[in-house]
């Protein structure tokens, strides 16, 4: 469910998102991208990056625009906060949006705001009916005020509380449902919060309803031991790993090809190296679309 | 209540008491509360720390990494952000410096100034620099009447520390030579031309005339002003030098009866 594309500044509409590859728009190769513009089917920044009043990186994005299709990713909306979404956050993307439109925007199952102050991380809710009612009304407002749908992404997470009653799985599409808001599946973070909260992976996938599914992310995480437990850390900060690239197959099978991001924001690699990760997920894409039609021919 | 539950984590999180927030968080087999919980503190602490790094790269080489991370500890403690908007967070840090009282860089705090200067200049507004030919249409005898609009992007920054000379030194990671700086005052034209970010000494008397014009002053008025600061000021020169960096976007001239009566 890709949200319709809505008509630029200029009344071209944008290029919608592909079901293909993407990368994540990362500063350090945005030189590289607006002098070689490698063949990648969309890019994907982070809103928050782009907030500024003006200067080098949104000239850049004003540039890079032209060639790709460019999703936002937005970490601060705070869509779990029991306070509401901060009308001064949501109008300072409202600009953004308008000045670049984004062909798709999407933030978190989560929250990094209370008592305003911002915690720069994407906490984890109490999956609770109190909670369920909190993050529609924050998507719902969201969307009213942004005028567009919201993919809502799913979190890591390295705790649960006692007071969760509602799956996650449950608990996201339920927000779809209610909202009309779409859902980022992060098949690292599926991975992640799985094996951190003894979950089950395929069973999460297959509580979603495919249709709500608009996006999907991959990502490289680390594997720490703190007091003798393994504890997986969504870090971004390296390849992803086979067993997420297994899932993602799985992922196809249940849910179908969605735009797919890399996402490598951490120890920033060459873009190469991005291109060759995002070449991964681009033939696990079109193999799957070949089976497919090999199958529909029989 | 999740508001009651979201103030706990947030007090535990910034490393206050995070008995609440203990309680709160499920526990079973696996790993302990405190340990969950003390996961995401490191992502905080760890993720702002490195805002305040990138905005602050000269003030963490003469601090060393491990001083850097307690100072800064301590600065998101007790200033945490405010919004999620962390391109203009960490603007209190050279005050926070200050007040943390002498160290063995005397310059430090005003070093963090410029840095934050620089890091203001790079996201200010756009705006295009002021028309030359537009100036030169002025007639003499009215030039004192010019108010001048400074670009958006504009910092000035006095010390009494060579602080650029500083700053280009420990930029590289480099060592200790122009730690002594030069003495005396220094004057500090923060600009954007182009996409690039400046740094320009100016003379006093420049520097006087810029902050005048920044103010509101006429020209005239800042003129005056200037040579108070610097009796050889002149003005032509310096009013090319603060030109060619892209100090100003437009002007008015304003009304001469006014100016008497002002």
């Amino acid at each position: 469910m890709v949200p319709a594309p809505s008509p630029t500044p200029m009344g071209r509409p944008s290029p919608p998102v592909p079901a293909r590859a993407g990368i994540g728009l990362r500063h350090p190769h945005v030189q590289r991208l607006l002098d070689e513009r490698p063949k990648v089917a969309w890019l994907e920044a982070h809103s928050e990056n782009y907030l500024a009043a003006g200067g080098p990186r949104i000239v850049a994005l004003d540039a890079i625009r032209r060639d790709y299709p460019i999703s936002f990713h937005s970490v601060g909306l705070s869509l779990g906060s029991a306070e509401g979404v901060d009308p001064a956050h949501l109008a300072r993307l409202a600009m953004l949006y308008r000045r670049i439109e984004p062909t798709q925007i999407s933030d978190h199952l989560s929250w990094s705001v209370s008592g305003g102050v911002y915690l720069n991380d994407l906490l984890p809710l109490p999956y609770t009916s109190e909670a369920l009612d909190i993050v529609c009304r924050n998507v719902a407002r969201t969307q009213d005020v942004l005028g567009r749908t919201i993919l809502v992404e799913n979190p890591s997470a390295y705790l649960s509380y006692a007071a969760s009653h509602i799956p996650e799985a449950e608990f996201l599409a339920a927000v779809a449902q209610r909202t009309g808001c779409g859902i980022l599946l992060d098949i690292n973070n599926v991975y992640v919060s799985t094996h951190n909260l003894d979950g089950d992976a395929l069973r999460y996938m297959r509580s979603l309803n495919p249709e709500s599914v608009g996006e999907m992310h991959l990502a490289g995480h680390a594997v720490q031991h703190i007091a003798n437990h393994q504890v997986l850390i969504d870090d971004h900060g390296s390849a992803v790993a086979a067993e997420v690239w297994h899932l993602y197959e799985q992922a196809l099978e249940i849910i179908g090809p969605r735009p797919t991001l890399i996402e490598w924001d951490t120890r920033v690699p060459p873009l190469p190296t991005l291109l060759a990760e995002a070449s991964r997920a681009e033939a696990r894409l079109s193999e799957f679309r070949q089976t497919r039609i090999h199958c529909y021919a029989e | 209540m999740l508001s009651d539950l979201q103030a706990a984590l947030r007090t535990g999180l910034l490393g206050r008491d995070d008995a609440e927030a203990r309680a709160a968080v499920a526990n079973g087999d696996g790993l302990a509360p405190d340990a969950r919980i003390e996961i995401y503190r490191n992502n905080v602490f760890q993720s702002l720390v490195g805002v305040l790094a990138a905005a602050y790269p000269t003030v963490a080489n003469v601090l060393g990494e491990a001083a850097f991370r307690t100072v800064a500890a301590a600065f998101i403690k007790s200033r945490p952000p405010r919004q999620p908007q962390l391109s203009a967070y960490g603007g209190e840090l050279p005050e926070f410096l200050a007040a943390l009282g002498a160290t063995r860089h005397p310059y430090l705090p005003d070093l963090a100034r410029l840095e934050w200067a620089r890091n203001e200049c790079y996201f200010a507004a756009d705006a295009a620099p002021l028309d030359l030919g537009l100036l030169g249409a002025v007639p003499p005898e009215r030039t004192p009447l010019l108010r001048l609009s400074l670009h958006p992007a504009v910092r000035l920054l006095g010390s009494r520390h060579d602080l650029v000379a500083i700053w280009r030194e420990r930029l590289g990671g480099g060592g200790r030579a122009q730690d002594a700086g030069g003495e005396g005052d220094h004057y500090i034209l923060i600009s954007r031309t182009g996409l690039e970010v400046q740094m320009t000494e100016l003379s006093a008397g420049a520097f006087t005339l810029a902050l005048g014009l920044k103010l509101g002053l006429t020209l005239g008025r800042a003129a005056h002003a200037a040579t108070l600061s610097e009796p050889a000021f002149a003005l032509e020169a310096s009013l090319a030098r603060l030109l060619s960096h892209s100090t100003f976007t437009s002007f008015v001239l304003s009304d001469p009866a006014e100016e008497v009566r002002s």
